[in-house]
């Protein structure tokens, strides 16, 4: 008897835990001169979406969003992740609080009217999920600085489309920090990413 | 894990289903049953204006054959595609 009181107090306190646990900053930590701690957040960035119109910083601000890294003619993980970024958009279609940005890591071949194209094949008629081009110097290394995630041209990668990349849906908060990384190429990560959305967009 | 899944499943979906009109469904294609055309678009893959995919070089007759009799057995009207039959077919 009381080996079940203890279990279920334990299974209670679990679960309490896990509901109210904050998540993380992720991405390295500075002190400020005050001693706090500063977070790191992703700087300033400009790309051109679909439309060819200029996409920056500004667009997402105060927004909660996801990042992505892809290219349209990537014939492995891709189409795993852009199915799961597709339950994502349609959950949160028409919350302006939430944003999408997929930008491609072979801008050479993405050009705006591509990603308009694979834009419109995918059904995305919404502002809030952007394809982003741009140059290849300014997109790895905002993947790799900022978004802590992998993203390189590799020609030897001949199974990958002459690319390596990493699967992952990076969560952004209202502020630019990085909340959490998830494998996009997964339903339960994802499930996963849209519980953590839904505690982001109660905050405040 | 089956060929379909291996090589097939990540554009055309577990289930055939395709992604919405970016790459095609398979459920309801008229191409089944063409073991000619099928095993020359797994061989080659397309290039065009609409259909872009990828050439699967590295598979033998052998697995072609498995996986059009998969193809076959899911969506079509059934029946074994042999070895020989796949081997046989020239692509141009």
């Amino acid at each position: 008897m009381k080996k079940a009181a203890l279990f279920i107090f334990g299974a209670f306190l679990l679960a309490c835990g896990t509901q109210h646990k904050e998540l993380p900053y992720l991405g390295p930590h500075d002190v400020s001169e005050d001693g706090d701690t500063v977070y790191h957040r992703i700087p300033d960035f400009s790309f051109i979406n679909q439309d060819g119109d200029t996409l920056t910083q500004q667009d997402v601000e105060g927004k909660v969003y996801v990042a992505d890294f892809f290219f349209s003619t990537c014939p492995t993980i891709c189409p795993l992740m852009k199915t799961q970024m597709l339950r994502l958009y349609e959950r949160y279609q028409g919350n302006d609080s939430l944003m999408i940005l997929s930008h491609s890591i072979n801008p050479r071949y993405d050009t705006p009217e591509v990603l308009k194209q694979y834009k419109e094949k995918l059904g995305v008629q919404s502002d809030q999920w952007q394809f982003l081009t741009g140059t290849l110097t300014d997109v790895y290394r905002l993947a790799q600085n900022s978004y802590l995630t992998s993203a390189l041209e590799d020609s030897s990668a001949v199974d990958e489309g002459g690319f390596i990349h990493s699967g992952a849906f990076v969560l952004i908060d209202k502020d630019r920090h990085i909340r959490a990384i998830y494998d996009g190429t997964k339903e339960k990560e994802v499930d996963k990413l849209m519980a953590d959305i839904d505690r982001l967009l109660h905050i405040r | 894990m089956n060929l379909y899944n291996a090589h097939c499943a990540n554009c055309h979906g577990k289930n055939g289903e395709g992604l919405r009109n970016l790459y095609p469904s398979l459920t309801t294609s008229e191409r089944l049953g063409n073991t000619e055309f099928i095993t020359c678009l797994i061989r080659n893959g397309s290039t065009g204006k609409d259909i872009n995919m990828p050439a699967n070089k590295e598979l033998y007759a052998i697995d072609m054959a498995q996986i059009i009799t998969y193809l076959n057995d899911r969506w079509g009207e059934g029946g074994m595609t042999e070895t020989e039959e796949v081997a046989r077919v020239e692509c141009y």
